[in-house]
């Protein structure tokens, strides 16, 4: 049993470890701790490993396969939920849709309290 | 004066809101859910946290007293800006104070941690389904709603099946009660608590753990090795705390419905309501029923009893001005079960006249079961306004419990009466970095047991048990957290039993940061804790043992052991993901124990005082992954090494325990769809080791057994299907493997011949038991539930 588990054990990691990793940081404007949410959630697709977007730091790091998926395949995800990348930005229309406490361009980014039903979450 | 012209100018300009921010300061106040206790790892990154506001803060700019506002009732609070660079102060009555820079932002988040809870256990939440800290000194893992309906389980007894640290296993092959086993040693070893009161113990040590519906369940604790020596002595292998859903942590409704193939329908809700502004009450309620009668295996003998069980509970918080917290809960229990011959029970029979064969025995083998609790809870806690670090609580809990029970033509009826307070005071020594508990205990125990033994046709002995326990203790802890990377927390407990005189239960618990993710924690306690075997030994009661007591010159003795363990915790990142590896080992030795000797003979039980050693080694070594977004991975190895001596040379290995387990667990859950819909997925895989069965040596084909039980396989899974946060349904097998213990009723006709009503009344047994009796079993249920009104965030 014991030699079962190790081999469970062995099999997973080399399942994960057999293909070409790619790990990269980079700035992603954002608020607060809804939009950590819907930036991960926005990578959370095929190819990307793990997706951590750190609220104090605005640093994105992400890893991913790949031969899955490209570094600009990955900023353009995280754009096209409304999120400046150090490499693209949001569309106007994207940005439209984040809710009114992550607006991080300037002018925006006050929760006033109220009703937020309308949340994306 | 020109920047205020600037400022007015932009008022003009600009919409209303927006000008708003230019001069004011926006923020709202929250707190992680469910603060009892200690902030994250560093760097231990576990998920987002779920926050929920704070109506009620005080928040002012720490020059300017005249500043003072308070948040409203989502939290949020509006202040004038002030200079950059000056504090903002927030402040609530039972949180830590904070003060923040203001750097010039129109909105903040300000999270408060919680500062002093009602003398609660410390223990970590985080969003992983199981979780370890690497901050408390105690070695705590802490299993979430998210673990616990990972199996649809019903009850407590059932709850530990997809936990590596806790084995469960039958109590007898009849009744279908469950027991668990923890570091090797029976549950009774442990200290069970329900919101850090006391839990099942006493006369329910064994059954309660089956009133408590999983369902009801908001969190289970479990701390191995001694525990905190505020919450009594009867912890020696560890503390199992319970954390029921509760007025302030429950949905407005929430309900379940379980059926399953053995003919179990169960029932259980959760419903809270705001009474008024200080006030929140919660309705608990339970039902199960089974009077399906199966007999798989065609032993003559029910494979699952028929029972009907009720449990309701009240609960009532307060949370009052100036620093009154409250929880008072009302419980009520009654069961009733009927096990054993199927020509015990008419077929047909209603169920009235099936427990009427409580009193009407057949020639048939039978046993029925009633049990009848109340109990009472209050727990008041006052924080002082102007200390916050001060508070005193006061803990009262009381039960009436009442048991009686026929199994074949022996009779029980037990009552047992309990009363527990505790005072508690909490303060510091200086600054926080050193911080005191201490208080006083009184425990009133009274037992009544009437016991009627038949032993041969025409002759009945009588045996009764009356006792009463007066314990009035002190204790005191310290908790010295100066240093980042160690903390100690050391307790002593002195309690003044009136039969067994002044006991001392010290406590330690220290922990190292090796690292910042690397933490080794060190324990070592004393605890004691008085015998009841006619309801810690329940599963003899399904055999034909005369019960023989061996301590009648030293008379009853209480069992005292000391525990020493060390857990070593190390998170990490494989493959980018988070990962962990726990390694533990304790060890625990009896000074005195009631041994349990079941081979002396097979038609005797012996219960006398140690004399030599007991003494049970455990070692575990547990491996969790968060493989991918979607699969979680869980392996486990679990060693035990348990001996106690024995008179006239019997074998001194403790039987039912398996020295080897291996464990295995997987699960998936699909991404969230837009109406926050998911399938999950989750099997676990056990392996079970060998165990050593009390010798049958002596008795002739077909009634003997082999002295060790084989080792064999579980697998449980199940799919789990979330329409909505409101709404899933569940479905899944136990057992799937099919595996059943060969020929579990010594006396049981299994078709090798047929079995004479002497060999019968001589032979029978079906306490030996080391694995599942009733093979696969399929499940169930829904889940429907009414959520609070979306949570700001």
């Amino acid at each position: 049993m014991k030699y079962l588990l190790i081999l469970m054990a062995l099999a997973l990691s080399s399942l994960s470890y057999a293909q070409k990793k790619g790990e990269i940081e980079f700035q992603v404007s954002g608020v607060c701790g809804m939009c950590e949410t819907r930036i991960e959630k926005a990578l959370d697709v095929p190819g990307v490993i793990m997706a951590e977007w750190d609220v104090e730091t605005k640093k994105a790091k992400v890893a991913y396969k790949t031969e899955v998926i490209s570094e600009e395949q990955i900023h353009q995800l995280i754009a096209n939920v409304g999120h400046d990348t150090e490499k693209i930005k949001a569309t106007d229309e994207a940005y439209a849709n984040v809710h009114g406490c992550c607006k991080y361009r300037v002018g925006g980014g006050s929760c006033t309290g109220g009703d937020h039903d309308d949340h994306p979450e | 004066m020109k920047r205020f012209l600037i400022l007015c100018l932009f008022g003009l300009l600009l919409p209303e809101e927006n000008w708003a921010q230019f001069n004011v300061l926006k923020g709202k106040v929250l707190t992680e859910e469910g603060h009892d206790g200690h902030g994250h790892a560093p760097g231990a990154h576990q998920g987002e946290p779920t926050y929920i506001a704070l109506p009620g803060a005080y928040v002012r700019w720490s020059h300017d007293e005249a500043s003072t506002t308070v948040s409203d009732g989502f939290g949020f609070f509006k202040i004038g800006k002030s200079e950059v660079g000056d504090t903002l102060v927030v402040s609530m009555l039972g949180f830590e104070t904070v003060g923040w820079v203001f750097n010039g932002e129109s909105y903040v988040d300000i999270p408060l941690k919680a500062g002093v809870e009602l003398a609660s256990a410390e223990v970590v939440e985080k969003k992983a389904a199981t979780q370890l800290s690497l901050l408390s000194p105690l070695d705590v893992q802490s299993l979430n709603r998210k673990e616990l309906v990972k199996a649809a389980c019903c009850n407590l007894s059932e709850a530990f099946e997809t936990n590596a640290s806790v084995d469960a296993s039958f109590t007898d092959a009849v009744t279908g009660t469950r027991q668990i086993r923890m570091l090797g040693l029976d549950g009774k070893y442990s200290q069970i608590q329900v919101d850090n009161l006391p839990g099942p113990r006493g006369l329910s040590v064994v059954k309660g753990l089956m009133l408590i519906p999983g369902d009801w369940v908001n969190q289970i604790h479990i701390s191995k090795g001694a525990g905190t020596a505020t919450q009594g002595y009867e912890s020696i292998t560890g503390q199992i705390n319970v954390a029921l859903k509760n007025p302030e942590t429950a949905d407005p409704l929430h309900t379940n419905l379980y059926v399953n193939s053995a003919g179990r329908l169960e029932f259980n809700s959760v419903s809270s309501h705001q009474v008024s502004r200080r006030w929140r009450t919660a309705v608990l309620l339970h039902g199960l029923t089974n009077e399906q009668q199966n007999d798989r295996n065609a032993d003559g003998f029910l494979d699952t009893p028929m029972q009907k069980n009720y449990v309701v509970r009240n609960e009532w918080k307060l949370t009052g001005d100036r620093g009154i917290r409250g929880e008072y809960a009302l419980t009520a229990v009654q069961t009733e079960s009927a096990a054993g011959q199927m020509a015990a029970i008419d077929q047909g029979a209603a169920w009235s006249d099936v427990i009427g064969l409580m009193n009407a025995p057949t020639n048939a083998w039978s046993a029925i079961t009633t049990v009848d609790r109340v109990e009472a809870t209050a727990k008041t806690g006052y924080v002082f306004p102007d200390a916050e670090w001060r508070s005193i609580g006061t803990q009262w809990s009381y039960y009436n419990h009442r048991q009686t029970q026929r199994f074949g033509s022996n009779h029980y009826d037990g009552h047992e009466r309990f009363f527990r307070g505790n005072i508690l005071y909490a303060g510091i020594i200086g600054n926080t970095n050193h911080s005191f508990t201490t208080g006083l205990s009184y425990v009133y125990n009274a037992f009544d047991e009437q016991l009627q033994f038949q032993v041969n046709d025409s002759m009945n002995v009588e045996y009764g048990v009356e006792r009463e326990e007066q314990v009035p203790g002190v204790f005191a802890e310290y908790t010295w957290s100066g240093n980042e990377r160690w903390s100690v927390i050391g307790g002593v407990r002195y309690d003044q039993h009136n039969m067994f005189g002044g006991m001392l239960s010290p406590r330690l618990h220290a922990r190292w940061s090796v690292t910042e993710n690397v933490s080794w924690k060190l324990a070592a306690g004393r605890g004691f804790r008085t015998p009841n075997p006619f309801m810690e030994q329940l599963g003899t009661w399904a055999s034909q043992r005369q019960w023989y007591w061996g301590y009648d010159s030293q008379g009853l003795q209480p069992e005292i052991a000391t525990n020493v363990g060390t857990n070593l915790t190390s998170k990490f990142r494989l493959n980018y993901r988070e990962a962990s590896l726990t390694l533990d080992a304790y060890s625990t030795r009896f000074e005195n124990k009631l041994v349990v000797d079941l081979d002396q003979a097979t038609n005797a039980i012996h219960l006398y005082n140690l004399s030599g050693s007991s003494f049970a080694n455990t070692a575990q070594a547990e491996f969790n992954w968060d493989m991918h977004r979607r699969w979680d991975v869980r392996l486990a190895y679990r060693w035990v090494n348990a001996h106690t001596d024995r008179i006239l040379g019997n074998p001194t290995e403790d039987p039912f325990v398996s020295k080897h387990r291996g464990f295995s667990q997987v699960s998936y859950a699909s991404q969230l769809d837009e109406r926050e819909g998911q399938w999950r997925a989750d099997a676990t895989f056990q392996w079970i080791g060998a165990q050593r069965l009390p010798t049958t040596a002596t008795n002739p084909e077909p009634f003997d057994r082999p002295d060790y039980a084989p080792d064999f396989y579980q697998l449980n899974a199940q799919l789990t299907r979330q329409f909505s946060p409101e709404f899933s349904v569940y479905l899944g097998v136990e057992n799937a493997l099919n595996y059943k213990q060969d020929r579990p009723i010594i006396g049981a006709d299994y078709g090798d011949n047929p079995v004479a009503q002497g060999d019968f009344n001589q032979f029978f047994d079906a306490s030996l038991v080391y694995g599942p009796i009733f093979g696969r079993m399929f499940y169930a249920g829904l889940r429907w539930g009414i959520l609070p009104p979306k949570k700001e965030q």
